[in-house]
């Protein structure tokens, strides 16, 4: 018999026990998938967003609730000219009910800017021009608000017709209301006003050279702030909490885990006593016994991190088809965050095990034998 | 004496007791209630305002849900109330709305409009005002009241609502404030001035509406507030939930936009 075949004949000996710290273990370990998943998959679809669409450089004021405040968007034309800007665009974003669906983003876009060029329309059209009072829908917006080409939607105390159906390769962009900029401003009473400028460095510009522009973006617009798109995820407050959320619920989640298999391991600890009296009389080490037992729980984390793994991921794919979170999210399944899940699991399996390991390490073969 | 086998457990339970016990020993210097509920009567009493709001309400577990999309327009001050619902979605609701109309000088009136042009007044308090708005489980008394500027204010407790340590707000009316509702307990986070709970009590003592914080957000000027909560009135089946999605401070609003005319153009914007 070798020191593995012990190891997991004692898991197997008591398979209700094992099988319910699994169960709690894979639970820990699915929240930490699904919540985790979740932030990730926001963050990257943010960062695929202001890929897809080129946006080297965003300027806001970030300082307003749910979204950025307003300012004139005459700082269009004041940013344009600096060096190494390439192309500059406004961009009006609002977070709105819509009807009977959840809030939801409304996009107007300056008609013209790039925003728009990367744009594909499945079915209809795009507006006709800047002053056109149409909108197009993102295709998993259009599933939440059940609309089609031809179908009209209410923004504020105004209904517009949809006109086309649009996949922006995004979540974000597939999940908005796109309209254009000057039609937003008038029916949300923001006449002039924008929240963002989106901008297009020349190709080859250096990262020094960027964080300059950003500088000197800072000197026009003092309230405001210009980001390198790629740092507006890391920076955003929003982000930094809903990490900060899925992981600190996720820790009480891998508590909860801990509490559980070390509760299990010491009373395997405590039933096996004989066992390991006979074992330290036959000559095992101690280091050898404790080794033992933090296998055992290493183990046990390893397999809760398999099945949780599995049942995060289920459960992730069954929100993301919920109508409250339908087109709002794309989880990140990524390898990265399943391996990441399976080692927390493991290194939970192993941090239960020290007590117990350490515990049976102690036993006095004598007294152990005597029960 | 303490054995081995004792003394993790009792460590644990300390642990617990301490992380328990956290939040409230975190808490800073408690203020009076006087000081608490003057800081929330001023926060609504704000001026003029506009806001948008979701309204979703069923009448029992098993009925359908109805939502409506509403503008709201305030001017509130520490002498006047005027409030102007108007619905705005869905199409055959769209148009329907009340006004309301409170000031320390004169008695309390409103009207209530249904498209085409059925303008009712509405009857003087305290009938008319007890009347559910839009079919929700919200009175116009529950809108019009600002409970947190009644006389008597006491803290009667505190209590820990999703992780915050809140402070239990009791507001009673004076003998020259009218109110259907004897008492109202608001459970505070004082950090940020935002009630968590509000339960409404009738005088025998009974809970006649509850309304939970399901969402703090701030507001345009930067002011934590509850941008989405639910109403239920203990007892019934109903459930009626309101979201907030934008409010505007900097407006212009006239006499006029609170006027039972008013409600007969239901697009008109605010500048």
């Amino acid at each position: 018999m070798t020191f593995f075949t012990i190891v997991v004949r004692s898991l197997v000996r008591r398979p209700v026990r094992t099988g319910l710290t699994l169960v709690g273990i894979s639970i820990g370990i699915a929240a930490v998938v699904a919540l985790v998943g979740m932030a990730w998959g926001y963050e990257k679809s943010i960062v695929r967003q202001l890929d897809v669409i080129g946006i080297d450089v965003v300027v806001s004021n970030m300082s307003g609730g749910l979204m950025p405040k307003v300012f004139d968007e005459s700082l269009e034309e004041k940013i344009a000219p600096l060096p190494k800007v390439a192309a500059t665009t406004s961009v009006l974003m609002q977070m709105l009910s819509i009807e009977d669906a959840p809030m939801m983003m409304i996009s107007g876009r300056e008609w013209g800017g790039f925003t728009w060029d990367k744009i594909s329309v499945i079915e209809g059209r795009l507006p006709h021009n800047a002053t056109e009072r149409a909108v197009v829908i993102g295709r998993l917006a259009a599933e939440v608000l059940k609309k089609k080409p031809g179908d009209t939607v209410q923004i504020e105390a105004d209904e517009l017709p949809v006109v086309g159906i649009i996949d922006g390769q995004a979540v974000v962009e597939n999940g908005a209301i796109i309209l254009s900029l000057n039609v937003l401003q008038e029916i949300t009473l923001n006449e002039g006003k924008v929240n963002f400028v989106d901008i297009r460095v020349t190709p080859g510009t250096t990262k020094q050279e960027v964080t300059a522009l950003c500088d000197s973006i800072k000197e026009i617009f003092p309230e405001g702030r210009a980001m390198v798109a790629s740092e507006v995820v890391g920076t955003s407050q929003g982000f930094r909490v809903a990490r900060a959320m899925s992981w600190s619920t996720s820790l009480l989640a891998i508590i909860v885990g801990v509490l559980g298999v070390m509760n299990t391991m010491l009373m395997t600890v405590f039933e096996r006593t004989h066992e390991i009296g006979i074992l330290l009389a036959v000559g095992w080490k101690r280091r050898r016994i404790m080794l033992m037992v933090l296998l055992e729980s290493a183990l046990l984390g390893l397999l809760g991190g398999v099945l949780g793994v599995a049942l995060g991921a289920l459960g992730l794919k069954i929100l993301e088809t919920t109508p409250a979170i339908r087109g709002l999210l794309e989880p990140d399944l990524s390898p990265r965050l399943l391996l990441i899940s399976i080692a927390i699991a493991v290194v939970v399996g192993v941090i239960s095990g020290l007590y117990p390991g350490w515990r049976s390490s102690r036993l006095s073969p004598s007294l152990a034998l005597h029960g | 004496m303490i054995t081995s086998r004792l003394r993790p457990l009792l460590l644990a339970s300390l642990l617990g007791a301490a992380l328990i016990a956290s939040p409230v020993a975190a808490q800073e210097s408690t203020p009076s209630a006087r000081e608490l509920s003057s800081q929330l009567a001023a926060g609504i009493q704000d001026g003029a305002s506009t806001v948008r709001l979701k309204i979703e309400f069923r009448a029992a577990a098993t009925a359908p849900n109805s939502v409506l999309q509403l503008a709201v327009k305030s001017l509130r001050t520490e002498a006047t109330t005027k409030l102007t619902y108007q619905v705005l979605w869905p199409k055959e609701r769209k148009g329907e709305g009340f006004t309301l109309n409170r000031s320390d000088d004169s008695p309390v009136t409103g009207a209530v409009f249904t498209p085409p042009d059925s303008l009712r007044p509405l009857p003087p308090p305290p009938a008319g005002w007890q009347e559910p708005v839009f079919g929700s489980d919200l009175s116009y008394e529950d809108l019009l009241d600002n409970f947190f500027a009644w006389e008597h204010q006491s803290i009667t407790g505190t209590e820990t609502i999703d992780r915050l340590p809140c402070l239990i707000l009791e507001s009673k009316p004076g003998k020259n404030q009218r109110s259907s509702y004897s008492a109202v307990r608001s459970w505070i986070d004082p950090k940020k001035l935002v009630p968590m709970r509000i339960e409404k009590l009738l005088a025998s003592g009974q809970v006649a509406r509850r309304i939970v914080t399901t969402r703090v957000a701030k507001d345009d000027t930067g002011r934590p507030v509850a941008s989405s909560f639910s109403v239920s009135r203990p007892g019934h089946d109903s459930l009626t939930e309101l979201e907030g999605s934008s409010s505007r401070h900097e407006v212009t609003l006239s006499e006029a936009d609170f006027t039972p005319e008013a409600l007969r153009s239901p697009t008109a914007k605010t500048r």
